[in-house]
Formats: structure tokens, sequence, C-alpha cells
């Protein structure tokens, strides 16, 4: 795309932003929206300074990050490896692939009872919630980025008697680098889906357990407060992400 | 001085669909002297990469006796095979670090071989930037970074047009006959192995053996003017008439 087209798109994004906030905010003054039910921005930026400003957030935020930091980093280490496996060995693959299928059709937020029922409330039913549903979209696209290897690759490095750990290094690392990540950035919603849904229903802590507290007693600029958060932490991760899809896979044809 | 030597070699495949015993290789007996120019013509299907991969250790023969440098070998496949997310120079470096060899003096020997072949100006290209041909030069710039005793070539040319060809051509001369590299080159493109070679094996049709090894006694550099490109033609046709399965 040439930049200017690009900048015209950008501009035209950001108005598209501006206009539904000021648009959001000019309702709520009319006296348009039930304040009861609807909140709107410079009450939420005003709620929003003074929560965090005060502190009291500080204990939930770092339990639900806590929660996501675990899920996401299990779901990440586990699902590359079995990525790996499952791509490298036919026989692996035919042994976990019934599973894999079955288990990524199943909408994973219908195993809450289950999870509940084996892990109880808190942190541990939130890792493995949060890291199942993270784990599948990992696990797929690494499954692919084994599979789309370019074996001859591996024959040139053993052509010059590369090591094994040469091998996995220069050859197979980056080969799969921007599936993981591509994976990763996918996951880091699913990990902090799973970790809300937990704290929704199973926690006395936490910013999803905040939001239901908040709903419930109808302190309705609050709860847009802590969803505002959750979408800009979601975006940063993402967008860091992402970052290093560029960097490391801009050398595939498909990202020109 | 004799520096690579098979006797007897023969290779059976399983062939994965019928499940049937292939057999590629037949007794195939061949010498290599050090510092020559070999090529290995015949029939496309009948066992010259196998021949290579077996030269090279990449597959075990399943009977007769291989003698090689094995770790003073270096291979240069019929596709470039850059890895994409690497530039040209860390490309060629790629065989320094599997090999396990200092890369600082590396690195020096590597920009030195890009310029030889003519890449001074694109180090840092990513390999989609590049043409074809340049591609192939740094598969062989990539090869010679390790200093091998022994050159093993699978058709690496057969994709370049002919002009870049008899460049890359002049340019793979230039580097053998400066170094004390013998040169094992496969390709069914008889032109191209009178041009180059000191001799030519042909091989037989499935299963293979060495059928004939033929001199080729033209003074270097060849086809280098109107007349030497004469000899050349001739000696090729001259050939291609005695062995009507390789042609011209």
């Amino acid at each position: 795309m040439p930049p200017g087209e690009k900048r015209r798109g950008q501009l035209v994004s950001l108005l598209s932003v501006l206009l539904f906030v000021g648009g959001w905010e000019l309702a709520d003054r009319l006296g348009w929206l039930n304040p009861v039910l609807f909140s709107s921005p410079s009450r939420i930026a005003s709620t929003g300074v003074s929560m965090l400003g005060s502190g009291k957030l500080n204990q939930d935020l770092l339990t639900t990050l806590i929660g996501f930091l675990l899920a996401f980093s299990t779901a990440t280490v586990l699902g590359v490896l079995v990525g790996i496996a499952i791509g490298w060995s036919t026989a692996l693959y035919n042994l976990f692939h019934p599973y894999i299928v079955a288990l990524n059709a199943l909408p994973k937020i219908v195993l809450m009872p289950l999870v509940l029922l084996w892990f109880g409330l808190g942190l541990p039913s939130k890792v493995f919630l949060g890291g199942v549903m993270a784990g599948f979209p990992i696990v797929v696209s690494t499954h692919t980025g084994v599979r789309s290897l370019d074996r001859a690759h591996i024959q040139l490095a053993r052509s010059y008697r590369a090591s094994g750990w040469r091998i996995f290094r220069s050859v197979i690392l980056p080969s799969i680098a921007p599936f993981v990540l591509s994976g990763m950035r996918v996951g880091i919603n699913y990990a902090m889906v799973g970790v809300l849904i937990v704290e929704f229903f199973a926690s006395g802590a936490g910013v999803g357990y905040r939001m239901v507290l908040y709903t419930q007693n109808f302190q309705i600029d609050r709860f847009f407060v802590l969803l505002a958060l959750v979408v800009a932490f979601s975006l940063g991760c993402t967008g860091l992400v992402q970052r290093l899809e560029t960097r490391f896979g801009s050398w595939r044809p498909a990202a020109l | 001085m004799c520096i690579l030597r098979l006797e007897g070699l023969s290779k059976r495949f399983v062939d994965p669909r019928s499940g049937r015993e292939l057999l590629v290789l037949d007794g195939l007996d061949l010498r290599v002297e050090r510092g020559e120019f070999l090529s290995i013509i015949g029939p496309s299907g009948c066992g010259k990469t196998t021949l290579l991969h077996i030269l090279n250790g990449l597959e075990p023969p399943s009977a007769g006796h291989v003698r090689a440098p094995a770790d003073e070998m270096a291979f240069v496949f019929q596709r470039p095979l850059l890895l994409p997310w690497r530039s040209v120079l860390d490309n060629v470096l790629f065989s320094a670090q599997c090999r396990g060899l200092d890369l600082r003096p590396a690195r020096a020997k590597a920009e030195d071989l890009l310029r030889r072949v003519g890449l001074a100006d694109v180090l840092d290209y990513l390999p989609h930037q590049l043409s074809e041909g340049m591609k192939q030069r740094v598969n062989l710039a990539r090869a010679l970074l390790i200093e091998p005793r022994v050159l093993l070539m699978d058709e690496p040319f057969a994709a370049l047009d002919v002009d870049t060809r008899a460049a890359v051509h002049r340019e793979l001369l230039e580097l053998w006959q400066e170094q004390d590299l013998t040169v094992v080159f496969v390709s069914h493109n008889l032109e191209e192995v009178v041009r180059l070679s000191d001799r030519v094996a042909f091989l037989s049709a499935k299963p293979s053996a060495v059928q004939h090894i033929e001199p080729v006694d033209l003074p270097r550099p060849r086809a280098a003017d109107a007349e030497g490109q004469v000899a050349l033609v001739r000696l090729t046709h001259a050939i291609a008439d005695r062995f009507p399965h390789v042609g011209p």
C-alpha cells in the first residue's frame, strides 16, 4: 500500500473513533442514555484516574496479571512442544490428532464446571482454563510451521555436518518462529478470556471478580474502567507480539 | 593421486508405493584424481543425485566401498537452498557455522568470495531479492567458504539462462583453478560438461554403472574465442553421436 493511502486509512480510523467517543459523550450529556446502565467517556476517565490513583485496584490487577502470565506462558511452552512433536513425528501426530481435533472443536468454556470441580477456586483453575484456551491456537500454528519447514534445508545443514542443536537453532527455530508468534498473538486473547471467566464465577479477587461486583452494585463507571484496562492490556500485548512477528517474519513472501 | 574412490557401489531403495525393491546403482566403480574436474552424466532418473549423496555421506550405500575425505567435502545442491531469513552474507556464513568454524576470519573470506562472484554490492540483501543466477552464486560461495578439498555439485546451473550460466561457469573454473580443489559435477547437459570437465563419466540407465569415461582434451580456457566455440560444439556433437541417450 502506498504511504499516502495508508496515512489516509489511519486518519479515517482515528476519525471514526473520535466520532464514536464524542457521540457517546454527547448522547450521555443530552440525557439519551440511562446513567445506571451506560457510563460516558468523561466519567470513565475521571473514575479511572481516581481508582488507579487510590491504589485500591492494585491487588486485583496483580491477581489477574499473575493468572494471565502463568496461563499464557504455560500455553506457550506446552503448545510449542506439542506442535513441534506432532509436526515432526507422524506417529505422534496420529496418536494425538483425534484429541486435538475433538478438544479444538469444543467451546472450552463448557469445561468450566469441571475445571472448578478439579481445581477449585482461584489460580489453578485460571491457569488451566486460560492455558487450555490459549494452547490450541499455539499448537495448531506451530504444527503448521513445522509442516511447512523445507526439509532440504535440514539436509543442507547435515551436508555441512551441523550438530542437532545447530540445526534446531539456525534452521528449525527461525523457520517456525513466525508461525509460533502468530499463534501466540491469537493465544493472548484466549488466555485473557479464560482467566476472566474463572474470575467471574469462581474467585474472590481479580479484575473479573470486580467487574461482576461493580455491575451488581450498579457501579457502571467502575465496570467500564476495568473494561478499558482489559482492552488496553490486550492491545498492548498483541501489539508487542505483532512487532516480534514483523521482526522475525518479514522474510516470508506472504508478509511482503 | 586418487582422492575419491568407489568400488562395486550398489544402492537399493524400497519403492514406498509398490513396496518393491528398486536397484538404482549396480556395482559402480569410479576413481577421481585429486584436482580434477570430473563430470557425471546420464539419463534422468539414473541415480546421479543418489551417487552424490552417498559420496557425501548423506545416505549409506547398500553394498560396496566408498573412500572419500568425508569432512572435507562440500555439497552444492540443485536448488540454491538459501535460508530466506538470512542475508546473502549470513547465508554464505551458514556453512562455516555448521562446521563450527571461527566466524571472524570466515566473514572476511565470505566477503571476498562474494566479491569474486560479483555480489559485493548485495551482501545484506535477502534471498527473495536475488535472481536465480545470484542465488546459485551464493550457493557456490557458501560451499567454497569451508575450503573443501572436494566440491560435489548436483546440476547446480540447470535453472539458469544461457548467459548467466556461461558467467557462472567462468567464475567456477577460476575458483577451481586457483585452489587445490576437486570437482565432481553432475549434469544432464553434455555441452556444459564438455565445457567444464577434464573427464566425463557416462552412467547407463537404471540400474546404473559407469558405462564409459571420456577425457576432454580441449585446451583451457575453452570457448574463449570463435575458434574455441567451434571446437567445443564439434566435440560435443561427436560425443553425442556416440552416446545418443544423453544428447547435446
